[in-house]
């Protein structure tokens, strides 16, 4: 079975009313000026074509052929993050769907050869040569292994067997600033005994990037292989840092073919240990931490609690929320490929996110997502902002093992 | 001077990235949910859309405008769907959206706002106040949650149905407006512009300028800001819900309620809006709607403790003696949509109406509260003589998407009846049925009180309103003698 | 003289010949009202009996070039109808129909020259009542003391929506409705907004210079089952805006105002010679709170709740005043069928009063600067009485200074007048906002505001381009 966009997709934009849902947090859940600012396209770039109703204006446009493709038509379509708000209270309030609505639109744009923007291509460049999005060679897939004191079974050859895939993705992978991320994730693991593999440098990218930016082909492809290969090796339960991942391997790939495994984010893995008592956080972390909804944990795989109850049970750690949490999250900016295509937009979403998180006056962000630790990230070391930033599975290693052995695994020095 | 030339001259002012001819930014506000379907107004794009980021900018614009004989339109959030934004006549269209300023007056309890504030931004602001910083001070408004404070809900609208009893309807709230008149002058009205220690005052010195551009889409100015009055955050709030099977009995036990002078809101609703608006899904809103009695009489108590306990018990008291039913607390909770409504925390579950079907119609008529009786009798009678409508096949018409409904202002001294029915804009059987329907329902509302939904460029109204028309045209004439201000939708041309 | 007989004689024909009246001494009826305005008469006064009929006065008097000055009963005691010596008062108190009662929407539809009392009288028959105002005496005319937006006693509960909808003869002669009152087959022409602008608001504070307003739909109100008025005494206004403000939180009130001894006793006392001992008696000011129900229980929670508040500020309500121990019975009398600016006038003859608006941290400081402004021109000052309303909920506050005295007395006259003037130059010019500027106050107010002037400039012109309405008020040509 092929992965298509629903070709019918752009009736349901002539159902927009333009009651501006999709750019507010309804009333019963949300205090503050933000409210009114929760696209963060329309809220960068004003325009009526920026906003989610804009979008569905410009599909039925197309599709009646009264707007030709053009430059700015392909700007629009690709400022986009993704993030999924609009198509959350819009599905509330009536019955279009925005987000698939600009998924579609960019697969009409690639089809038509003119998306993604240009610096967007060398994604899909990338995946032909090298399995994933950022051009770095499969080798350096497992360079985050290296340096732990312990040794991780390899899936791959199907001569190991272990009860769960680990499956890093390729941003965690091969980004150096959130690398460590892995190694503390198969930290805990190891310490909690969970009986895991990885594929190693035979992992292939799970195709989200790919689908974000229109290219249903290219998911398509990803998707037979992975599920082959996860269906052939006999992996029951996948385990992913990635809410990208995840998302894809979970929600989309049974679009493509059967699959024989389930996936879960390593946060629902992390909170059942902690439950479970496998996991002993003895360590204190005394600060005040605000935690970041990431899109696609949160409001895409409504995963909202278990990276709270990870920051609760840390001793010393107390959580201030920010007002726009949980399916209501406001998006860092870093996805929908926009951090690739249109980086000044991707930081000023960051910037406008962080700016929410220090008025609550936190010490800390906190999240468990690649794209928005990278963009926040980024972010904080160019406007040079005095914010501490830490990954949920980075607080949990300190709380854990503490302090000195946490930077050990950092820095691979085990 | 050419387009291209104007085009220069605007991006001089606002800067480049904030004046676009591109096809794709004009499209969208060439046309809306009206445009399409019942085809009631033609679509057009403007040749360029600008976005002022102060009022400095939108009076310079204006002299251009003005200037060069550029027909100028504009947007607030562009909700209302009767077409008003659509530019008739090309030009430029002025997207507001950034101008989102709001400024609180703790002494004088106002807060003013520019245009590009919306219902839901000022929701979050004096809920994020009352609670976090102990103002107990809120103002009142309903809208579409993207509405805009200025151009929408009350320059045009000025309906507020959930505080109407007691706070009137939208306009009633406002005290003064800064309006840029088409020449690109500047005024304030009222006791604005901060040239008194009072601002909370709506009339003065003299003649009042500031209710002019209500209802009038922008053919005045360009509103730039506008004041509001606060009123009390209630210690307590309460939402009253009652069934009732027939509207004449409904509406005899509102009238006892109202003069009783209690509550902020109180209204009557089909059960299929009030599902509808409370439904998190659309097979539920059906579901809901046919389970209930067709009519439910809705209202707000809100006040000190000691209000809330005796307006409610009145209130129930009253109901119960018109045969009504007190609505039990677990469908109290399932009218959730309108819950916060009922709070005062104005935002509209609207929108919800619209994904019935997909389009909503609205005949309205601004009544004595007796007469509604006659006036639903009347729209009824119009609507079901239409048998392409009341045929539809499921989720239909008739019975599940169409009724009266009924909110009260400024304690009953007048009324609004709504006639609401939902069909779907893409199909051309349920528009030329909705047409039909509209043209029985047509003389109804102007023997009996119009609604502010019809515009000036409709060809029957000027002759209706005799010299209100006329002297209403003639001030445009003088405020506008280039016919630059969103020429062809207010006012015929 | 050919020109004034053939004026009369045309007006004959339109009013009929018992209507136009050219008697000297029942010209002066219309020639002052105790203003500081120079007295003058007009040429002739003519009463109307019909729209048709001023409609027919108005065209005469744009072919002729004639000033027009609409008169409903001379209360609002500034000066506003004061004709020029060659004009014409339009004296409209002959139009005195009740059009309708409705006792289901609760409102009225009249004509200007329908008074309070008249109205009152209809309005309790069917358990309603008018709102009165708290300056004006029941003779006076309701449309035209709601078009002048003179304080009303229910004002603090029902802010200033009184009336709906208008029907004006504007001064091109045409008939003009506004709201529904435009469509003319609505038969309850009662919500106050229609398509295309909101016209309403033109004609308030307007002194007549934009048309003569020939009907009107208004509200009425409950005549309570039960109610209570309580007196709060006050050493000082000092913290009167916070109280007020609290207070009024918590949408209890009907009435609600603040007087000093002076007013107050002149508004109360039963006979003038009562006044003075009153005024020594009173405390220094009086906070007034009315409230009311259908029911006594509602008008037990209500006071318990005002009580609330009362006790947060270490203040006590009472049910009598001190000289006065049927005070509650005198204000309801006063509020239901008021005497208004009589009352003010028993005490020397003559009061004369500013409308003024202040905000809550100005209240103080205009009691204060109207003090100075009096005490500054030396010699013996006039008496000062005050009344305060806190309106929008304690948003905003009108601020009455009123000035007594003997009338006869020249030097006491003149004295006076330029005290008045004085104290209203200072406030002007201390920010105080000034919503009907009336003739003495019109240039200094629109001083300000050349803008806003010269739009109200632009709609004069438009609407009468002959300046034949009231003409030179609202400091226009």
């Amino acid at each position: 079975m092929k992965f298509e966009f629903d070709r019918e997709m752009w009736q349901k934009a002539l159902f927009c009313a333009r009651c501006g849902s999709c750019r507010t947090v309804h009333a019963e859940q949300i205090e503050g000026l933000e409210t009114g600012l929760q696209c963060p396209s329309g809220t960068n770039y004003f325009f009526e074509s920026y906003y989610p109703s804009g979008r569905s204006y410009a599909a039925v446009a197309l599709k009646r052929g009264e707007l030709e493709w053009s430059d700015r038509v392909v700007d629009v379509i690709y400022s986009c993050t993704t993030c999924g708000f609009c198509q959350y209270t819009c599905e509330r309030t009536n019955v279009n769907k925005p987000t698939d609505i600009i998924r579609w639109l960019r697969s009409e744009a690639v089809e038509a050869g003119v998306g993604p923007l240009p610096a967007q291509r060398a994604i899909i460049q990338n995946l032909e040569t090298y399995d994933n999005p950022w051009g770095q060679p499969r080798t350096r897939r497992t360079i985050w292994t290296r340096g732990l004191p312990f040794k991780i079974k390899d899936l791959s050859q199907g001569k190991e067997k272990a009860a769960v895939l680990f499956y890093p993705g390729c941003t965690y992978a091969f980004d150096p600033k959130i690398q460590p991320t892995l190694r503390f994730l198969a930290s805990l693991m190891q310490e909690a005994g969970v009986d895991f593999g990885i594929l190693g440098a035979a992992e292939k990218c799970c195709g989200s990037t790919a689908y974000n930016l229109g290219y249903a082909k290219v998911l398509g492809k990803y998707g037979e292989e992975n599920i082959k290969t996860f269906n052939q090796l006999g992996v029951k339960t996948i385990v992913t840092p990635c809410s990208g991942c995840l998302n894809t391997l979970k929600n989309l790939y049974p679009q493509v073919d059967a699959c024989a495994f389930q996936v879960r984010h390593s946060v629902e893995m992390l909170a059942e240990l902690l439950t479970e008592g496998r996991l002993k956080p003895k360590y204190r972390i005394e600060k005040t931490v605000t935690y970041h909804d990431p899109c696609h944990l949160g409001r895409h795989a409504k995963i909202f609690d278990a990276p709270r109850t990870i920051l609760k049970v840390i001793p010393g750690l107390k959580l201030i929320e920010m007002n726009r949490i949980r399916d209501y999250s406001f998006c860092c900016g870093g996805g929908g490929g926009v951090r690739t295509g249109k980086i000044d937009f991707a930081l000023a979403t960051a910037e406008r996110r962080i700016r929410e998180a220090l008025d609550t006056g936190a010490e800390m962000l906190s999240t468990a997502c690649p794209f928005c630790s990278q963009n926040f990230l980024d972010y904080l070391e160019r406007s040079g902002i005095t914010f501490e930033f830490g990954d949920v599975v980075e607080l949990l290693h300190r709380s854990v093992f503490g302090e000195e052995a946490t930077v050990k695994i950092k820095e691979g020095r085990s | 001077m050419s387009l291209q030339e104007v085009k220069k001259k605007l991006q001089d002012i606002v800067g480049k990235e904030w004046v676009s001819d591109e096809p794709v930014d004009l499209i969208p506000y060439s046309r809306d949910l009206i445009t399409d379907g019942l085809k009631a107004y033609p679509e057009r794009r403007p040749d360029i859309v600008v976005m002022p980021g102060s009022t400095i900018d939108v009076q310079n614009i204006m002299r251009i405008a003005n200037q060069y004989h550029v027909p100028v339109h504009l947007i607030g959030g562009g909700v209302t769907l009767l077409g008003g934004s659509i530019p008739v006549t090309g030009g430029i269209t002025l997207d507001l959206k950034r101008m989102k300023g709001v400024r609180l007056d703790r002494e004088n309890l106002t807060v003013t706002m520019e245009p590009g504030v919306f219902v839901t931004t000022l929701t979050g602001y004096f809920k994020h106040l009352t609670e976090k910083e102990n103002f107990p001070w809120r103002p009142y408004f309903t809208g579409a949650p993207g509405g805009s404070l200025n151009n929408a809900t009350n320059i045009f609208q000025g309906i507020n149905k959930f505080a109407g009893l007691k706070y009137g309807v939208g306009l009633q709230n406002i005290v003064s407006l800064e309006i840029v008149l088409p020449d690109g002058s500047v005024l304030n009205t009222s006791g604005g512009a901060g040239l008194f220690g009072v601002n909370h005052w709506m009339q003065g010195p003299g003649p009042t300028l500031t209710y002019l551009p209500f209802f009038a889409l922008g053919s005045f100015g360009i509103c730039t800001k506008i004041t509001w009055s606060l009123y009390p955050m209630p210690e307590a709030c309460q939402s009253i819900w009652a069934y009732y099977e027939d509207f004449e009995i409904a509406t005899e036990c509102l009238i006892e309620l109202l003069h009783k002078e209690i509550g902020r809101g109180l209204f009557i609703m089909p059960s299929w809006t009030q599902a509808a608006y409370s439904a998190e899904t659309r097979e539920e809103g059906i579901r809901l709607a046919k389970a209930c009695p067709k009519y439910m009489v809705g209202m707000g108590v809100e006040g000190t403790k000691r209000a809330v306990a005796f307006q409610t018990e009145l209130a129930h008291r009253i109901i119960k003696k018109h045969g009504g039913r007190i609505a039990p607390k677990e469908l109290v909770e399932v009218y959730r949509g309108h819950e916060q409504n009922i709070k005062g925390w104005g935002q509209s579950n609207s929108p919800r109406l619209m994904r019935h079907l997909g389009m909503i119609m609205t005949n309205m008529a601004y009544l004595s509260v007796d007469q509604v009786p006659e006036y639903v009798r009347l729209c009824t009678e119009g609507t079901h003589k239409v048998r392409s409508y009341m045929d539809f096949p499921e989720p239909n018409f008739g019975e599940v998407a169409s009724g009266p409904q009924l909110y009260t202002y400024q304690w009953g001294h007048f009324v609004i009846a709504e006639f609401i029915f939902a069909y779907d804009h893409t199909n051309p059987e349920h528009c030329k049925a909705v047409w039909e329907c509209m043209h029985n329902m047509g003389a109804v509302p102007w023997k009996m009180g119009t609604g502010p939904w019809t515009l000036g460029r409709d060809p029957f109204v000027p002759n209706l309103t005799g010299n209100f028309y006329d002297t209403a045209r003639k001030l445009k004439n003088h405020l506008d003698p280039e016919n630059i201000m969103n020429p062809g939708i207010a006012f015929a041309d | 003289m050919m020109e004034e007989k053939y004026i009369i004689d045309t007006l004959k024909e339109i009013a009929g010949s018992g209507q136009v009246i050219t008697d000297p001494a029942a010209l002066e009826r219309y020639a002052g009202d105790g203003s500081f305005v120079k007295p003058m008469k007009p040429l002739c006064a003519v009463k109307p009996a019909t729209v048709e009929e001023v409609q027919g006065i108005v065209r005469m008097a744009n072919r002729l070039s004639i000033a027009l000055f609409p008169f409903s009963s001379g209360t609002t005691y500034q000066g506003a109808h004061i004709p020029t010596e060659r004009g014409i008062t339009v004296d409209v108190s002959r139009m005195n129909r009740i059009d309708l009662l409705d006792s289901v929407a609760r409102n009225a539809i009249i004509e200007p020259g329908v008074t309070f009392e008249q109205l009152q009288k209809e309005a309790h028959k069917v358990g309603l009542q008018v709102m009165t105002p708290i300056g004006v005496p029941a003779s006076g005319s309701v449309l035209a003391t709601y078009l002048e937006c003179t304080p009303l006693y229910l004002w603090p509960r029902y802010k200033t929506w009184e009336v709906l909808t208008l029907k004006m003869v504007l001064p091109s002669g045409e008939v003009m409705g506004t709201g529904q009152m435009a469509l003319p087959d609505s038969e309850r022409p009662y919500n106050w907004a229609t398509n295309f602008a909101v016209l309403n608001r033109l004609f308030f504070c307007a002194q007549g210079t934009l048309g003569i307003g020939v009907k009107a739909a208004i509200t009425l109100t409950n005549v309570p089952r039960a109610r209570k008025l309580i007196f709060i005494p006050l050493e000082d206004i000092d913290r009167v805006g916070e109280f007020s403000q609290r207070l009024m939180h918590q949408e209890a009130n009907d009435e609600y105002f603040v007087a000093n001894s002076l007013y107050l006793a002149c508004l109360l006392a039963e006979k003038r010679e009562d006044i003075e001992a009153l005024r020594k008696s009173l405390p220094p000011w009086t906070m007034v709170i009315g409230f009311s129900g259908t029911e006594e229980a509602e008008v037990a929670y209500k006071e318990e709740d005002i009580n609330d508040v009362l006790k947060q500020f270490g203040l006590k309500g009472m049910d009598a005043l001190p000289g006065l121990h049927d005070a509650r019975t005198r204000l309801a009398q006063e509020i239901e069928h008021p005497q208004g600016m009589l009352n003010q006038r028993r005490y020397k003859g003559a009061c004369n009063y500013i409308a003024c608006m202040a905000s809550r941290t100005q209240l103080k400081g205009f009691h204060d600067l109207t003090l100075k402004a009096l005490s500054s021109r030396g010699g013996v000052s006039p008496d000062l009485g005050f009344m305060i309303m806190p309106l929008n909920f304690g948003g905003s506050y009108y601020f009455e200074p009123n000035l007594y005295h003997h009338p006869d007395n020249r030097e006491e006259h003149e004295r006076t007048r330029k005290a008045f003037l004085e104290i209203s130059r200072t406030l002007i010019h201390a920010g105080g906002y000034f919503p009907r500027p009336y003739p003495l106050w019109a240039e200094e107010v629109y001083f300000r505001i050349g803008t806003y002037h010269r739009k109200v400039k632009m709609v004069k012109e438009m609407l009468d381009p002959g300046n034949i309405m009231n003409p030179g008020r609202l400091a226009l040509p």
